[in-house]
């Protein structure tokens, strides 16, 4: 489920409302999503009040929060889902397995809006913000940007050796950044594909990417250990965290751009948790630091500014509020 | 107009004019069937596997990655560089990375890294250990980048026959990892003794389709 590197890192997020104050944070326990079969993975929409839990039982369920009602049920059949991704007003949903076949599903009819066979399997699937495009990142190959209504490919990225690790979107969905195998972080052009910049700064495989609020600068993380920020229009680096214990898989920055998130990779165990930090922006003071009880299966914002992570329990999935 | 000779007309010839003196018991035909192993023959592509999340660059350039007193069996990896022709390719650069006997990756900084030059023909190897299990994946296994000037560059991942994982049958049971797509990447290895220890050979050919 979702990118296989994404499993492994905790998901984290970071204030949407007022400027947070200094003071460390505590995590409580939100609520219990109890559901028809246990939850191997579960995606939060960012808009609007939706979920998609990928059940053991090879059914995408799509919920309401916080009553996890039953919106729609999805037989996705016995295939392998290696990728997967929830549009952020929760309209689509998508699956890409070890085939490399990609498909799209209206949540609202429970239809195939569209499949796509990709040349690999797929590494990562990413809405744009506004729903409209998905980027697809087959593993070892060029990233795929999809019209989200259509199925046609609208641009392709450049193929560097080893492909895309890790995609996200700018917010205005004019740019991507891509994390690739040769360890370089670069920043495309969404509509026509072409690069714009590049940062060199890694000597590992990035492992995450995600632009600042206003998309002027891209952060970064690898195995290297640590976080990088550089300009989005010239790829010059313009910071650099101290290297942390554990590498950083996952970035997220908050809706009012204040904050960023990192899931911490445990890297000799990606099947164990790791900490989640949620850092000031402008100083990276954290403003927590927690280490799940057990393996996320999921998380993110949702739309009434709660930063939720998902852990499995045996009567449900258990949701917590990281801020 | 010049002639265009065979490589068996070129041995007859030789032979005619005593550059190619024949050994007891050698014949003109055991010669050329020594001619035919020679010669360049089509090969099919090295399997592709992802790169995965550890590649590190700027490895040394060393081929023995066992220090005195690793933990794990040792383990040589011999092997060629082809092209889908046939040819060797001199100069290919072959970047590999894997974990150590309990199945850790060093982030750090380059233990069980290495960069080597395929030789004159196309010859690389190198002295390990067998990996260890990593946990979340299904198999022991060594990462593969391999570069040459006007080949495609090719990541792919080494698999082992021996691996318990496999139950003795990797023609069979190679599926068990999903990221192993063919069992042309799961190398027999041969076990011997070595100054009374055991030790693993391995070889595993390396084809780059061309540009």
């Amino acid at each position: 489920m979702i990118s296989r590197y994404a499993i492994v890192a905790v998901l984290a997020i970071a204030s949407a409302c007022a400027r947070p104050s200094p003071e460390i944070t505590t995590p409580v326990e939100a609520g219990v999503l109890h559901t028809a079969s246990p939850v191997a993975w579960l995606l939060l929409a960012r808009a609007q009040p939706i979920a998609a839990a990928f059940g053991s039982d090879h059914t995408i369920r799509v919920l309401s929060l916080p009553d996890a009602k039953e919106l729609r049920a999805i037989d996705y059949g016995d295939r392998k889902t290696v990728a997967s991704a929830l549009s952020p007003d929760g309209a689509l949903v998508a699956i890409g397995d070890w085939t490399g076949l990609v498909s799209v599903w209206s949540t609202a009819t429970g239809r195939i809006q569209f499949e796509r066979r990709l040349p690999k399997y797929p590494g990562v699937l990413t809405f744009s913000p506004d729903g409209r495009k998905l980027a697809t990142a087959p593993q070892g190959d060029a990233v795929q940007i999809i019209d989200a209504s259509s199925g046609a490919v609208s641009a392709t990225l450049g193929s560097p050796v080893g492909g895309t690790s890790a995609l996200a979107f700018s917010r205005d969905g004019s740019r991507v950044a891509t994390g690739d195998g040769d360890t370089i972080v670069r920043v495309h052009d969404a509509a026509t594909g072409k690069e714009i910049a590049s940062n060199r700064e890694f000597l590992m495989v990035p492992l995450a990417v995600a632009f600042t609020a206003d998309g002027a600068s891209v952060i970064a993380a690898s195995g290297d250990k640590f976080v990088v920020t550089f300009d989005a229009a010239t790829g010059k680096t313009t910071r650099k965290r101290d290297r942390s214990a554990q590498p950083v898989s996952l970035l997220d920055v908050s809706p009012d751009g204040t904050s960023l998130a990192a899931g911490f990779m445990k890297s000799e165990d990606m099947t164990q948790p790791d900490h989640v930090q949620v850092l000031m922006l402008d100083t990276w003071q954290p403003r927590l630091d927690w280490l799940p009880p057990s393996m996320p299966i999921g998380g993110g914002w949702v739309s009434d500014g709660r930063l939720l992570l998902a852990l499995p329990g045996s009567d449900g999935v258990h949701l917590w509020r990281l801020h | 107009m010049r002639e265009s000779l065979n490589r068996r007309d070129v041995l007859w010839k030789c032979a005619a004019l005593g550059a190619l003196t024949l050994a007891p018991g050698l014949s003109m035909a055991d010669v050329f069937a020594w001619a035919e192993e020679q010669k360049p023959s089509a090969r099919t592509p090295t399997p592709w596997n992802e790169i995965g999340p550890f590649y590190k660059r700027q490895a040394p350039h060393v081929a023995e990655l066992r220090a005195s007193g690793d933990k794990g069996l040792p383990l040589s990896v011999t092997g060629r560089v082809f092209d889908t022709r046939g040819e060797s390719v001199e100069g290919a650069t072959i970047e590999i990375w894997q974990a150590n006997d309990a199945g850790v990756y060093d982030l750090d900084g380059y233990r069980y890294r290495a960069s080597l030059v395929a030789d004159g023909k196309g010859t690389y190897g190198f002295d390990s250990i067998m990996p260890g299990h990593y946990p979340g994946r299904v198999c022991q296994h060594i990462h593969y980048l391999v570069t040459a000037p006007g080949c495609k560059a090719l990541t792919t991942q080494l698999y082992f026959a021996t691996d318990p994982v496999f139950e003795g049958a990797p023609a069979k049971n190679f599926t068990r990892d999903p990221l192993i797509q063919s069992a042309e990447l799961v190398r027999p290895v041969t076990m011997k003794k070595s100054a009374g220890a055991n030790h693993a050979d391995v070889t595993f050919e390396l084809v780059l389709e061309r540009l």
